[in-house]
């Protein structure tokens, strides 16, 4: 009999499947085929260890991230787990220092209180107040950088942004979320990876590529940074001399105001233009939903596999 | 020896499902039903309905298979529909040289699930 921690609440786990434990105690957990394939009864594992036959037919990214499946887990081990859209153990970090990167977006630098673990490539959720919140991708590299990177674009008549980039001073506190998310660079990888971003969708996908750079990947990478014109350049010096410094790196930008129309869709023509042998690649996508989206699916269509496509749509918030 | 194990269990199974999931998508007498649908739920979904075709572990019962595509049915999904995804089940296994007689197989239980998928 092993403990179940969910929401707070324990629950006693026999010899049934923890979805079906679960089930039989009144919990709510979406499932469907209960046998480890629709991947409906997906959950996070936040303590413990679930066995290895919990996350059979997961791709490798969720189970860095701890992802295992309910219907799946015969636990061995008291657990804390959590849904995926789930309430989180949050923490605080210092506002270090902030810097306008160009004409909408603001660079900040938190240094968390207590050790803070992530993922490259994840996100986190910034608390302005206790149910008001924006989540921003984390755009330094866990293995080399000390602190926490973040690009918030600025919404005009946006609530979290605005009061990130003008009221918040340095050295105060901001309340953050754990790290989320399963678009993240592992800490192996031998395939030629293409990394495509739009406008501040750069920051995961800038947290990944220094990641595989100085760990010392040396297949090649290529990045395609899409902008809404020339001014929404931004980190140009930083690649570029990532690009000088590492051979196996090249870059390019795309101009969205050069284009009249379908902007969207030339970046990911032009993106994927040289890509031969798809097969062997694999390809993150970062930033705007239309983009994503769109590029994911010309990139299957072109031949790239699902299981090494990789995608962050940043969904603007509903509650502006 | 069941299908399933015979082309190759799981690892199998994920490459059917880029080669069959590519067709479908391409094919714009059912591509309406995969508009605006998460790409990764989706071939979970296939996934799990190609271990079923070929025999492998499933759950799923009839039931789920109305509930599953009820709100398709509402669209229009029909008979032609259903036609034109066995074409794609067999194409695919030809592509990954499976057997005439194993593609029967596959086919038959595929089939099986015609009056469930359209809710008749």
């Amino acid at each position: 009999m092993t403990t179940v921690t969910y929401q707070n609440k324990q629950y006693q786990c026999g010899n049934g499947s923890l979805l079906d434990s679960l089930l039989e105690q009144g919990v709510s957990i979406p499932f469907s085929c209960k046998s480890g394939l629709c991947q409906a009864c997906e959950m996070k594992v936040l303590e413990g260890v679930v066995p290895t036959k919990a996350q059979v037919g997961l791709p490798e990214n969720k189970i860095q991230a701890k992802h295992f499946l309910a219907c799946q887990c015969f636990p061995e081990d008291n657990l804390v787990i959590a849904s995926l859209d789930g309430e989180t153990q949050n923490s605080r970090a210092t506002l270090i220092d902030k810097v306008r990167v160009n004409r909408s977006i603001v660079k900040l630098i938190l240094r968390p209180e207590k050790t803070f673990s992530y993922l490259a490539g994840q996100y986190i959720r910034l608390y302005q107040s206790k149910n008001e919140f924006r989540c921003y991708s984390i755009a330094s590299n866990p293995d080399s950088d000390r602190d926490i990177e973040l690009h918030i674009q600025v919404i005009a008549n946006g609530k979290v942004s605005p009061w990130l980039a003008n009221d918040v001073g340095i050295g105060e506190h901001i309340e953050l979320s754990e790290a989320m998310g399963t678009c993240i660079y592992p800490d192996k990888n031998t395939h030629p990876t293409l990394f495509i971003a739009s406008n501040s969708g750069l920051a995961p996908i800038y947290g990944m590529l220094k990641k595989a750079l100085f760990q010392g990947d040396k297949q090649e990478f290529r990045l395609y940074h899409g902008v809404t014109d020339e001014r929404d350049k931004y980190l140009v010096d930083e690649l570029t001399h990532l690009s000088h410094q590492f051979e196996n790196l090249s870059i390019n930008w795309f101009d969205y105001s050069l284009v009249t129309d379908n902007k969207q869709q030339s970046f990911i023509h032009f993106a994927l233009s040289e890509l031969t042998a798809p097969q062997d690649w694999k390809v993150y996508f970062c930033g705007s939903p239309d983009m994503v989206s769109y590029g994911k699916k010309q990139s299957f269509l072109k031949g790239v596999s699902m299981k090494n496509l990789f995608s962050d749509s940043f969904i603007p918030s509903k509650t502006n | 020896m069941s299908l399933y194990s015979e082309i190759g269990g799981d690892a199998a199974v994920s490459v059917a499902v880029d080669i069959f999931y590519r067709k479908v998508l391409l094919d714009d007498r059912i591509n309406r039903f995969f508009e605006g649908v998460d790409m990764d739920k989706q071939a979970a979904k296939q996934k799990a309905f190609l271990t079923m075709a070929f025999g492998g572990p499933h759950n799923y019962t009839g039931e789920d298979m109305r509930r599953g595509h009820a709100h398709l049915v509402k669209m229009g999904l029909n008979d032609s529909h259903f036609d034109a995804v066995m074409e794609h089940i067999g194409a695919t296994l030809k592509e990954l040289n499976v057997p005439d007689h194993l593609i029967a197989q596959a086919a038959a239980i595929a089939e099986s699930t015609r009056n469930d998928v359209l809710g008749k």
